[in-house]
C-alpha cells in the first residue's frame, strides 16, 4: 500500500513492506504455530515459521520408560492419527525382536488404521471448510467423525489418545458390535462424500478458493520430503502401503489417488478419494477377518544392541521410527520421523506470492498437526 | 361511519358490525391528540406535526432496534439448525431471553479507549452507523399509511443515505490508531461502496418498470402482481442480484471480509468494547433487516397479499354488509403480516447464504461486483426498459 | 473468452451455489444431535477409560490388593504409590494407602493390565475438575469417595 509520494519524481510511490505475526493463538494455525510474514500490501513476500511453541521432549521422555510404557506418548504426537502412530512405534519394536504378529491382530490393525484415516480426514475435512469460511461443513465432517471415534471408544476406551496397539498385537479383542458398526459407517461415508460434494468441492466460490492456489511443483515436493496427501497431491504416486507393503496390505486392493497440478484443489480432493479407499479396505477387512488370538506372547522385551527403523503411512504421510538399543529394557535414543514437520517445510516456498486470505487456505491444505511437529 | 374507499380488516369490521358502530381506533386517536396536543398544549399545526413525525420515528427506531435483538436471537437458532444441533435454548423457552442477557453482558463490559485513538471520531463512529440505518427505515412502508413518512422520492433517498454507512466504518477504522484496523475499514469501504452500484441500478429498472421514485407507489402497484413476475424474467435476475449485492453491502458472509480478517488483519471494530461494539453488531443486523424489507417491498410485493396478473389470493370481495349496493374487502390478512413473512423469509435466506458458503477472497469480491453484477444490472435495465417500452408493464 | 460462455459459466457456478445451499436446507430439517448435558448424560461403554478406581466390597471395605506394585511399576510416570501398612498380627503385608495422582496420570491403563488380582480398574468417572490440586490424590482404598 502506497504509504507516502515523493514530491522530486512524481511518478515513484515508495511503498513499505512490514512484518505482521500469525499465530501462536489463533483459528486458522491447526494448533500453536507462529508464522512471521512478510506483506507487501495485500501479498506474501516471506513466511517465517517459528516452531517449539508445543515442544514436550516426548523423545527425552520416551528414554527413562521401557518400550511397552512409552507407546501412550505416541498417541500424543499427530493425535489426529494416533492408532498410526502407535503402529508405527510398536512395528519397529517387533522388527528389532523379530515378533510374529497373529493374522487376526494384523486385520484389527488394518481395520483401526484406516477407521483412523477416515476420522483424521473428515476432521481435516471440516477444519478447512471452516478455515475458507464454511462453518457449516466444519459440523457435517465431525459428524462422521462422531461415528468413528465413538467405535473406538467402545473398543478400547478413549476417543483420541487410544493406546491400543501393544508389541506383538493389539491390546483388546473386537467387540460385538464392532463389524456392523463398521458397515454403517463404510455406508455413512459413502453419503457424506456426495454430500461434501454437493456443498464443498462443488461450490464456485471454494474452487475459486483453492484451485490455482499455492502450487507445490513434484520436484519440490520429493526435496522438501513431503509426503502424504501432500506428495500425492502434486502428482507422484507414491504410497507405503503400496511401496513398501507391511501387515496384511498386500492382500487388499486399492488404488492410490494422486493430483495433477498440485494446488490446494489436489490435495483436497486426493483426501477425500483417500477416504473412499479407506472403506474399500474397510469392506475387504471385514471379510477376510480371521479368528485366532490377537497379541503374540512376548516376554521380555529387550531389543538387542543396534538401530532399528520402521515407516508407515498415515493420514499426514510418512512416519517412522528409529531407535537405538544397548540391550537395556528402555531405549537408548527414540527419534520419530513425522510427516507433518517435512509438509510444512514447502509453506515458505508456496506460501509466497499469494495473498493473506490464501496463506490460510494453502496452511489448511496441507494439513499439518503442530504437536506432530513439536513433539 | 366507514371509510369505503379504504380496505377494511377484520378486526374493524368485528368492531363494526358486533361491538359498536363508531369510528374506528385509527380514526379517533388522530383527531383526539390532534385536539388535546392544539388545545391544551398550545402546539400550532406544525407543531403537532412535527410530533407526531417525533413519536413515529422513535417508535419505529425502537421497534426495528428490537427486531434486531431478536434477530440476533434468530441468527443464532438457524445457525443451530443447519449444523444438526439445538441453539440457545436455556434461558427462557427456546432461548427467547437470550438477547436480553446479552445485552446485560455488553452493559457491564468495560469501555476502553484506546490512548492513541482519535478520540471524538471514535466515540461517535458507532453512532453515525445506526444514525445511515434509521434514516432508510424511515419510508419503509409497513402496511398501506403505516410508515414513518413517505418522500416522494424515495428511491432516491434510499440510495444516497445508504451510503452514509461507509462513513461510520471508515471512522471506525481511521480512528483506532491501529495499523490492521486502518487496512480492514478501508477494504470494507472499497466493498461497500463498489456494491452501491449494482443495487442502484436494479432499483432504477424497477422505478423504471413502475414509473414513479415514491416507495409506497412503487407497493401499491404491485397490488396486481408483484414485481417478480410481473418484470418477466429481469424479475428474477433483478432480485437475485439486488439480494446477492445487498449482502456484500452489509458485510455478510460469504463477503464477511471485515469480519474474517480478524483471523489476520484485524476487522474495523477490534478496538471497541462493550456496549460501543454492540452498536456495531446491532447496526449490521439492523441493516439486514433493511435490506430484506427493501428486497420484500421492491420485489415481493411489500405489504400486498400474493398477487399474480391481476388475481389477489387470499382475499375476499363482496357486497358491504351494511350497505349491500358497495362492493368491498371482507376479509384479507393484515398488511404487516404480509410484509413481515416476507421480510421474514428474505432474512433467512441471507442467513442461508452465510452459514453454506466460504469466503471469497477480496480481489474475487472486487471481481465479482464490477465484471459481473454491474454488466449484469445494465442488461437488466436496458432489458426492463424494453419490456416496459413493449407495454407489458401497463 | 466470448461472452455467451462467460454467461454460462455464470449460470453453471450460480447452480452449484443453489446446489450447496439444498445440502444445508436438508441438514436444516434433520434431527438434531444435541445432548443436553447436564442434564442428560450418556452411560459410558464398558471400556471406557475415566480414571483409575478401586473396586471395595460396600460393607467391609474389602479389597483385592495383594501389594505386588506390578501397578506402580507399570505406570509411565509414578501415578501411583502404595503406602504398606502393619497387618493384625505384625508381619502380615496390608495396603495402608493407595496413593493415586489423578494430575499425573495419562488414563493410559498399564496399571490395570499389569494387575493381576483384579483389584483395580479403570472407573467410568470422566468429570475430574477441582477447585484445589490437592484433591487431585486420591487415596483409592478409602471408601470416603
Amino acid at each position: 500500500m502506497p504509504m507516502n509520494q515523493t514530491p522530486q519524481s512524481k511518478d515513484a510511490l515508495k511503498t513499505e513492506e512490514y512484518w505482521i505475526n500469525m499465530g501462536p493463538q489463533h483459528p486458522s494455525t491447526h494448533g500453536v504455530l507462529r508464522l512471521v510474514m512478510k506483506l507487501d500490501g495485500e501479498t506474501v513476500l516471506q513466511i517465517v515459521p517459528h516452531l517449539g511453541y508445543i515442544h514436550r521432549s516426548i523423545e527425552r521422555m520416551c528414554e527413562w520408560d521401557t518400550y511397552p510404557q512409552l507407546i501412550h506418548f505416541t498417541d500424543r504426537m499427530d493425535y489426529l492419527s494416533a492408532m498410526m502412530t502407535n503402529w508405527a512405534y510398536v512395528q519397529s519394536v517387533e522388527k528389532s525382536l523379530g515378533v510374529v504378529v497373529p493374522e487376526r491382530a494384523e486385520y484389527i490393525r488394518v481395520m483401526v488404521a484406516e477407521l483412523n484415516r477416515l476420522s483424521s480426514h473428515t476432521m481435516w475435512f471440516g477444519a478447512y471448510c471452516m478455515d475458507l469460511g464454511a462453518a457449516t461443513a466444519f459440523f457435517y465432517g465431525f459428524r462422521e467423525r462422531e461415528m468413528v471415534v465413538d467405535l473406538f471408544e467402545a473398543l478400547c476406551g478413549q476417543r483420541l489418545t487410544y493406546n491400543y496397539m501393544r508389541i506383538g498385537g493389539v491390546a483388546k479383542d473386537l467387540t460385538e458390535d464392532f463389524v456392523p458398526r463398521v458397515k454403517a459407517i463404510c455406508e455413512t461415508i459413502k453419503r457424506a462424500v456426495d454430500e461434501y460434494k454437493a456443498l464443498v468441492s462443488g461450490n464456485v466460490i471454494f474452487q475459486q478458493r483453492t484451485k490455482g492456489i499455492g502450487i507445490l511443483t513434484p520436484e519440490a515436493a520429493i526435496s522438501y520430503g513431503c509426503s502424504g496427501p501432500v506428495l500425492r497431491g502434486s502428482g507422484v504416486k507414491f504410497d507405503l502401503r503400496k511401496d513398501e507393503p507391511y501387515s496384511v496390505y498386500p492382500r487388499l486392493d486399492f488404488d492410490v489417488p494422486t493430483g495433477a497440478a498440485g494446488d490446494c484443489w489436489d490435495r483436497y480432493q486426493v483426501r477425500i478419494e483417500e477416504m473412499l479407499q479407506s472403506v474399500r479396505i474397510l469392506e475387504q477387512c471385514i471379510n477376510q477377518l480371521p479368528g485366532g488370538a490377537v497379541q503374540a506372547d512376548v516376554k521380555a522385551v529387550r531389543p538387542a544392541k543396534g538401530e532399528y527403523y520402521a515407516r508407515l503411512e498415515t493420514a499426514r504421510g510418512d512416519m517412522g521410527v528409529y531407535f537405538v538399543s544397548q540391550g537395556a529394557a528402555k531405549p537408548y535414543r527414540m527419534k520419530f520421523r513425522t510427516a507433518c514437520f517435512n509438509n510444512l517445510a514447502c509453506l515458505p516456498e508456496i506460501g509466497v506470492g499469494w495473498k493473506v486470505a490464501d496463506v490460510v487456505s494453502i496452511l489448511g491444505s496441507l494439513d499439518v498437526v503442530i504437536p506432530d511437529i513439536d513433539r | 361511519m366507514i371509510d369505503s374507499n379504504a380496505a377494511l380488516t377484520a378486526s374493524d369490521l368485528i368492531q363494526q358490525l358486533i361491538l359498536r358502530p363508531g369510528p374506528t381506533l385509527s380514526q379517533v386517536v388522530g383527531p383526539a391528540l390532534k385536539a388535546y396536543v392544539m388545545g391544551h398544549g398550545g402546539f400550532s399545526e406544525a407543531g403537532y406535526h412535527a410530533l407526531v413525525a417525533f413519536l413515529c420515528a422513535n417508535a419505529m427506531a425502537g421497534f426495528v432496534t428490537v427486531t434486531a435483538l431478536v434477530l440476533t436471537l434468530a441468527e443464532r437458532k438457524v445457525a443451530a439448525f443447519f449444523q444438526n444441533r439445538k441453539g440457545p435454548n436455556r434461558v427462557g423457552p427456546w432461548g427467547l431471553l437470550q438477547p436480553i442477557a446479552d445485552v446485560l453482558k455488553l452493559l457491564q463490559k468495560e469501555d476502553i479507549v484506546p490512548r492513541a485513538a482519535d478520540k471524538p471520531v471514535f466515540l461517535l463512529a458507532p453512532f453515525v452507523g445506526m444514525i445511515a440505518t434509521y434514516m432508510v427505515l424511515a419510508i419503509i412502508p409497513f402496511d398501506k399509511g403505516l410508515a414513518v413518512t413517505d418522500l416522494n422520492i424515495g428511491v432516491l433517498y434510499i440510495t444516497a443515505v445508504s451510503g452514509l454507512g461507509v462513513l461510520s466504518i471508515l471512522m471506525a477504522g481511521w480512528s483506532s490508531a491501529n495499523k490492521y484496523s486502518m487496512l480492514g475499514g478501508l477494504r470494507s469501504a472499497a466493498q461497500i461502496v463498489s456494491y452501491e452500484l449494482s443495487p442502484a441500478l436494479v432499483v432504477l429498472s424497477v422505478v423504471l418498470f413502475t414509473g414513479t421514485l415514491s416507495v409506497q407507489a412503487i407497493v401499491e402497484k404491485q397490488g396486481q402482481g408483484w414485481n417478480l413476475w410481473a418484470m418477466g424474467p429481469m424479475g428474477v435476475v433483478g432480485l437475485l442480484i439486488y439480494l446477492v449485492a445487498g449482502t456484500a453491502e452489509i458485510n455478510r458472509a460469504p463477503f464477511d471480509l471485515p469480519e474474517a480478517e480478524s483471523e489476520l488483519v484485524a476487522g474495523y471494530h477490534t478496538e471497541y468494547s462493550g456496549m460501543r461494539f454492540s452498536m456495531f453488531q446491532l447496526a449490521e443486523f439492523m441493516n439486514m433487516f433493511i435490506i430484506a424489507a427493501l428486497t420484500a417491498t421492491l420485489f415481493l410485493g411489500g405489504w400486498q397479499p400474493l398477487a399474480i396478473a391481476g388475481h389477489r389470493l387470499l382475499e375476499t370481495v363482496g357486497p358491504d354488509p351494511l350497505d349491500p349496493a358497495k362492493t368491498v374487502v371482507l376479509f384479507a390478512i393484515p398488511g404487516y403480516v404480509y410484509f413481515f413473512v416476507k421480510t421474514a423469509l428474505v432474512v433467512f435466506v441471507i442467513m442461508w447464504f452465510r452459514w453454506t458458503f466460504p469466503r471469497v477472497r477480496v480481489d474475487q469480491l472486487m471481481k465479482l461486483e464490477w465484471k459481473i453484477l454491474l454488466p449484469l444490472s445494465f442488461v437488466n435495465l436496458i432489458a426492463v426498459a424494453l419490456w416496459a417500452a413493449a407495454g407489458f408493464g401497463k | 473468452m466470448g461472452p455467451l460462455s462467460t454467461l454460462g459459466g455464470i449460470v453453471r457456478g450460480f447452480g452449484s451455489l443453489l446446489g450447496g445451499m439444498r445440502a444445508t436446507l436438508i441438514e436444516f430439517f434433520s434431527a438434531d444431535v444435541t445432548q443436553q448435558y447436564p442434564d442428560e448424560r450418556w452411560r459410558m461403554h464398558e471400556r471406557f477409560r475415566g480414571r483409575v478406581d478401586m473396586p471395595l466390597d460396600p460393607l467391609s471395605g474389602a479389597h483385592k490388593c495383594t501389594l505386588c506394585m506390578m501397578c506402580v511399576r507399570a505406570c509411565p510416570n509414578g501415578s501411583l504409590e502404595i503406602v504398606q501398612g502393619k497387618g493384625a498380627d505384625g508381619k502380615a503385608r496390608v495396603l495402608d494407602k493407595y496413593i493415586y495422582k489423578l494430575s499425573t496420570c495419562t488414563l493410559c491403563e498399564m496399571c490395570v493390565e499389569a494387575c493381576n488380582f483384579d483389584a483395580i480398574r479403570m472407573g467410568h468417572d470422566y468429570e475430574m475438575s477441582v477447585y484445589d490440586r490437592q484433591a487431585l490424590t486420591l487415596i483409592l482404598n478409602e471408601p470416603a469417595r
